[in-house]
């Protein structure tokens, strides 16, 4: 039976969920589970203070009822289990999870699956900035896993990604894949600003308007991929909509050649 | 020299009239075929056509008929429809055997390397995505991108890309390998070669594309049956001498009395059922007007772990 955690007050206060996620709490009983402290401003209180639960904690599955648009760090660090939740939810959902899957109805905000490492993300809506980003400081962003968005990106999407898929079927803000160190982030939208700045590895593919790449970019050959089949049926594993423009040829393009041009954007012609 | 015509004489005392299967009028000898624990690894290999998949699937699988002289026992289980492969292109299974993971992990490179790597649009892909064991394939052959090749984590699965002249080969990471059986067999005695060759080829048919097993032969069939040893000390196999007509009369014959040719046909397979299943099937083909007998090879049941009965085989489909 799953575990339906629905807010008590409709009030803004930001609230911390770090440290309770489906399966740290899977072993709890729903009283113990009530009894843990999450952040609620500049205070901590029990969880029970500011969340109504019904069910049973050991499915780790959570059903999440309302906007937590202020809720902030859920899912982080997770590692199995499953959070749904109905409507919008915080920043850094699902930050450095590295295994479980959190499917959010509504949108998403900043974060959003910032520096994950395995685990599936699925966005019914928008997200916000940094989506499968690096923290400040850090040198990787996202390191595996699947982050899927059906609405547009935020600024800085998988900005110095390292591993994993990032599949956006709107558009993406700037300073997409900036710094990229590997992995593959497709997008279907517009994208502004110059996408992959700075990468070093990785697979860029961009069905949408085209781009304007730096200078630095090097255009190559025009090739069907054999890979792309893969990649679509990874999608349509994860009930992604969005199509991978199939049997076209691919423009490829080379860079960024000041990091050795070693990745590639993929250019539906 | 007046042994073998008795042999002959005890053939017949032995197989006419008692307990025998028959089949129409084809005798089912009540003899068993033994078969060995083997590895095996199952590829898929896809291409843009009909022709490159088939010119890819021919090269990969040549010279790859028995482990006495070849590196592997190699061949094309089924066809694969577009839907049925990762890449959603028209494709083949193709089941390699070896009698170790070692020696698997050794040729089954070589041959995807030398084989289907330099077919035009081709892709060789895992066929066992489940299996416990795995032996390196794109994990070895990336390097022959020279530093160009890039590498792509879809899902659980590792896949290189290597640049060739006509776009990218992709090839998986590693491969799956499983424990087989290989060395199912049966005889097929016919009153003449054209007969017995038919015979071949109906039983060879009534397998090809079922799930499981291959046949690794030229044409599915051996001409060449072997036995183990030889009077040449540096031969671990020679001439299977009780199925040769020609040598009637000089050694104890092992055919049926009115039969003038025999052919073999070896059946390697993923479980002892699969490949007792695909005997079955082919004895049923096979068998038929100037069949005198089907009979199978064995070493005495001192060598093979799988001892498949052919009378055990029709009474499991009673």
């Amino acid at each position: 039976m799953p575990l339906t955690l629905t807010l008590r007050a409709a009030d803004c206060t930001p609230l911390d969920f770090r440290g309770v996620t489906p399966d740290a709490v899977r072993g709890m009983t729903l009283a113990e589970l009530l009894r843990q402290r999450v952040r609620c401003g500049n205070r901590a209180l029990a969880l029970g203070n500011v969340v109504e639960a019904a069910g049973d904690p050991a499915d780790a599955l959570w059903r999440l009822e309302g906007d937590w648009s202020h809720v902030h760090h859920l899912g982080e660090g997770m590692a199995a289990g499953e959070i749904v939740a109905a409507e919008s939810i915080g920043r850094h959902a699902g930050a450095a999870m590295r295994g479980g899957s959190i499917t959010i109805a509504g949108e998403a905000g900043d974060w959003l699956g910032a520096e994950m490492r395995g685990g599936l993300i699925r966005v019914t809506g928008e997200a916000g900035d940094h989506a499968g980003g690096a923290y400040p400081g850090s040198h990787r962003g996202m390191r595996g896993g699947v982050l899927l968005i059906d609405g547009h990106a935020g600024a800085w999407l998988g900005e110095r990604m390292r591993r994993g898929l990032i599949a956006v079927s709107g558009d993406a803000g700037v300073g997409l894949a900036a710094e990229m160190l590997a992995g593959t982030v497709l997008l279907w939208g517009s994208c502004q600003g110059a996408p992959g700045v700075g990468m070093r590895r990785g697979t860029l593919g961009l069905f949408g308007p085209p781009p304007e790449l730096l200078t630095t970019f090097v255009s190559g050959g025009e090739n069907p991929l054999p890979m792309w089949p893969l990649l679509q049926q990874e999608l349509r594993r994860h009930g992604f909509a969005a199509e991978i423009p199939q049997g076209a040829a691919m423009r490829i393009v080379h860079g960024d050649s000041l990091h050795g041009a070693r990745g590639e954007v993929l250019l539906a012609r | 020299m007046g042994v073998a015509p008795s042999f002959r004489d005890q053939w017949s005392r032995l197989y006419d009239g008692r307990t025998a299967v028959r089949i129409g009028s084809t005798l089912i000898v009540d003899t068993f075929a033994e078969a060995f624990r083997m590895r095996f690894a199952r590829l898929i290999v896809t291409a843009a056509d009909a022709h490159w998949l088939d010119a890819a699937c021919r090269a990969v699988c040549g010279y790859g008929c028995s482990v006495i002289g070849c590196d592997t026992e190699a061949g094309v289980e089924r066809q694969l429809a577009p839907g049925e492969t990762p890449d959603g292109r028209s494709g083949a299974a193709i089941l390699l055997f070896g009698f170790s993971t070692d020696a698997l992990a050794k040729a089954v490179p070589n041959r995807v390397g030398q084989c289907v790597m330099t077919c035009p649009t081709t892709a060789a892909l895992n066929g066992m995505p489940e299996a416990e064991e795995t032996i390196p394939l794109g994990k070895h052959l990336r390097y022959f991108g020279d530093g160009f090749q890039k590498s792509k984590l879809i899902g659980e699965r590792r896949y290189w890309r290597i640049p060739v002249m006509d776009g990218e080969f992709l090839v998986e990471e590693a491969v799956g390998v499983a424990k087989g059986v290989a060395g199912g067999n049966i005889i097929i005695q016919g009153v003449d070669q054209s007969t017995a060759l038919a015979a071949a080829r109906r039983a060879v048919d009534a397998m090809a594309g079922e799930a499981g097993v291959m046949t690794p032969f030229p044409g599915g069939v051996v001409r060449s049956g072997s036995k183990v040893g030889s009077r040449y000390q540096q031969l671990r196999a020679s001439t299977n001498d009780a199925f040769c007509p020609t040598l009637i009369g000089r050694v104890q014959t092992e055919l049926a009395a009115d039969a003038r040719c025999a052919y073999e046909i070896v059946i390697n397979g993923i479980d002892e059922p699969t490949v007792a299943g695909a005997m079955r099937m082919a004895i049923e083909a096979a068998a038929g007007e100037g069949i005198p007998a089907i009979s199978a090879g064995n070493y005495g049941g001192k060598l093979g772990k799988f001892h498949i009965g052919l009378r055990g085989l029709f009474d499991a489909a009673k």
